[in-house]
């Protein structure tokens, strides 16, 4: 009998199927392998984007605008979440800011479903949307907010793939569309500053100064210090700063922010001006017993009302009702030969 | 014929792992050639000294010692030929106070990994005359450096290495 | 007598990825906590340069000195920080000390009481500090002698928070 057969031995059978075994166990691995670097990538990204925000901090400019560029290719996402602080003697008492990034890749899925590690800062107050998107830059504005001495540096990040549209900037704010438009060509930045609703980009977010449209995103009442987001008809309050050439911090803070994470970074921004406080008392009592500065016996006094309000601040409307406090303390300090800030 | 199948399998799996080794270390070499770019910041350190150093308060009054003149203010001083109130030459102050803050500030030495430096405050007119300080230090060898402009004048700091 | 030779030749293939797996992944985490710290150090390194700034140390006295730290200030925050911890994580650093350069000044840690005769305020203490990051600062001082504000040539030294 001629067989022309070929027989499947059990040891072709055991060896294909442990070399599928090996080769089913080698593609997990590189793809577990893949993951981690993603992962490992995502949080570097954050770290370095949470460390480039340092050298953005203002030193005497009242404003500073810088891009971070992302690498060609290599769409990030930025994802900013602030913790509220927990008071002086607490686990954390100025609160936190927190970056995490992810990064798209062409291998797999486009975005990880989990950030990198997360990032955190003390020292830091970024302003932004809770998740932006950039393509190929994130742009980032710094101005330092004055209460009356300087309190933090406000930062604001906004990404190039989303455009913002500031109707009708009237005399009221006219000091910060001279500034946004001439100095800083804000108009490079996605941000367009028209007459008229009608002139806006249909996809971008849209600004309105003092008169309200139907098509109004955002409501600023400058004068009023407030800004109300009209999709949750949240209403936050947006104080001056004391430096009346840059009064407005707060408000493009706002603007760029989202309610929630606006009112937490208010409160943390309250609880670094409380801390900030206590330190002036102790300058003041100081050079008061050691030298002729006598920064005015009223002063420290105004120091302990200024601090024991400012360690309430939960949101930005307490941050508004510190003002009267802090133009108090601002009028007491001019005239002093050695001031106190 | 004896049977070598399994000697010639082993062979063949010597030859693999051996050919994944290669690749592999050639990979690593690659991978630990990556130049660890050390950032650049030495002339950063000169230009923040001279940032610094422009503040200083100095010795000179200009007003019987009711105010002092800071580095940078004292260049100003120099070039319009002032006098101090103790008598000194401003620029003379000048010249005496940079050299102490920088010697005081960096340690020169042949065994210190700074051996000299070379400063200069370049006034840019016909006024005064530039202030030229040089210890150890002929810039024919390597050296890092940084400047500062005040004004019209230009402080530049070279230290030998 | 084929089985046999195939289980042992599977044994070692096993072993032999497993070794260059645990090559791979120690090489991979050794370069992962080298990138961490570089990236602290860098943190640390900006954090130095742009301490003037912090409104903890900025002088803001007078308005001519963008790179001075107020001395007094600085002196309040290390004294603060001796009764309340609040300071101690805020900047992330493991080691932060204000170090006046010249003129030098008598060698001792600075206090309310020999203040400022003394040249260095340590603000965040550490037992070992590792890669110094410093920057030149100018100190601003109230003195009382000239009724005026003195300015002196310092340093900031910090370190990072070592990564575990």
């Amino acid at each position: 009998m001629n067989k022309k057969g070929y027989e499947f031995s059990f040891a072709w059978i055991f060896a294909v199927l442990i070399g599928a075994f090996v080769i089913f166990l080698a593609i997990y691995a590189v793809f577990r392998i893949i993951d981690l670097e993603r992962t490992k990538i995502d949080t570097t990204r954050g770290k370095q984007i949470g460390v480039l925000l340092t050298p953005v901090e203002t030193n005497l400019e009242d404003s500073k605008l810088v891009s971070i560029l992302v690498p060609r290719a290599q769409k990030t996402r930025l994802f900013n979440d602030c913790v509220l602080p927990t008071g002086s003697g607490g686990e954390n008492p100025f609160g936190t800011q927190k970056i995490s990034t992810r990064v798209k890749s062409g291998i797999g899925e486009e975005w990880q479903t989990f950030s990198g590690a997360e990032s955190s800062f003390h020292n830091k107050y970024l302003f932004a949307r809770g998740d932006i998107e950039a393509e190929e830059e994130f742009f980032v504005l710094s101005k330092p907010f004055m209460y009356p001495f300087k309190v933090a540096d406000i930062v604001i990040m906004w990404p190039d793939g989303k455009g913002y549209c500031f109707v009708e900037m009237g005399a009221d704010v006219s000091e910060l569309k001279a500034e946004l438009k001439d100095r800083l060509r804000i108009t490079e930045k996605n941000i367009a500053i028209v007459d008229g609703i009608e002139n806006c980009n249909q996809d971008s977010l849209k600004v309105c100064f003092g008169t309200q449209h139907s098509d109004c995103d955002i409501l600023v009442q400058a004068t009023q210090e407030k800004v109300t987001y009209l999709d949750s008809n949240i209403e936050v309050f947006t104080p001056d700063s004391s430096d009346v050439n840059n009064k407005y911090p707060m408000l493009l803070a706002a603007i760029f922010s989202e309610p929630d994470k606006y009112n937490c970074q208010s409160a943390r921004i309250g609880a670094r001006a409380a801390s900030l406080a206590k330190v002036y008392v102790s300058k003041s009592n100081y050079l008061t017993a050691t030298s002729d500065c006598n920064s005015a016996p009223l002063l420290p006094s105004s120091l302990n009302n200024y601090l024991d309000s400012a360690e309430a601040i939960g949101n930005s409307y307490d941050l508004a009702q510190l003002k009267d406090e802090a133009e108090d303390l601002k009028a007491k300090n001019a005239p002093l030969n050695c001031k106190l800030f | 014929m004896i049977e070598k199948k399994g000697q010639e399998e082993m062979v063949g799996f010597v030859v693999i792992m051996l050919l994944v080794a290669v690749v592999f270390v050639i990979f690593l070499g690659f991978y630990l050639r990556k130049e660890n770019v050390d950032q650049n910041t030495e002339s950063g350190e000169i230009s923040q000294f001279l940032d610094a150093m422009m503040e200083y308060t100095t010795e000179c009054s200009l007003n019987g010692g009711y105010t002092y003149e800071n580095v940078a203010n004292l260049a100003r001083e120099c070039d319009e030929g002032s006098q101090c109130s103790n008598g000194k030459n401003a620029c003379d102050t000048l010249k005496e106070t940079s050299k102490e803050i920088i010697d005081s500030t960096w340690n020169f030495g042949d065994q210190s990994p700074t051996k000299g430096y070379n400063f200069a405050i370049d006034f840019n007119t016909t006024s005064a005359s530039d202030i030229r300080l040089i210890e150890n230090c002929d810039l024919s060898g390597a050296y890092r450096g940084g400047s500062k402009i005040y004004q019209r004048f230009k402080f530049e700091l070279k230290v030998c290495i | 007598m084929k089985m046999q030779q195939m289980a042992f030749m599977l044994i070692g293939l096993v072993l032999f990825f497993s070794m260059v797996g645990i090559v791979y992944f120690t090489i991979m985490i050794g370069g992962l906590r080298k990138e961490a710290t570089k990236l602290q150090e860098e943190e640390a390194r900006e954090i130095s340069k742009k301490m003037s700034s912090s409104p903890e140390f900025a002088f803001t006295s007078k308005s001519d000195c963008s790179n001075c730290i107020d001395l007094e200030k600085a002196l309040m925050i290390a004294d603060l920080l001796k009764t309340s911890q609040d300071y101690e994580k805020f900047w992330n650093l493991d080691y932060l000390m204000i170090e006046r350069v010249y003129p030098e000044g008598e060698n001792v840690e600075c206090t309310r009481f020999n203040f400022p005769d003394c040249n260095k305020i340590t603000i965040i203490a550490s037992e070992r500090v590792v890669s110094e990051s410093p920057a030149f600062v100018a100190l601003a001082r109230w003195d009382p002698e000239s009724e005026n504000y003195k300015y002196e040539l310092g340093k900031v030294h910090t370190s990072a928070r070592k990564v575990e």
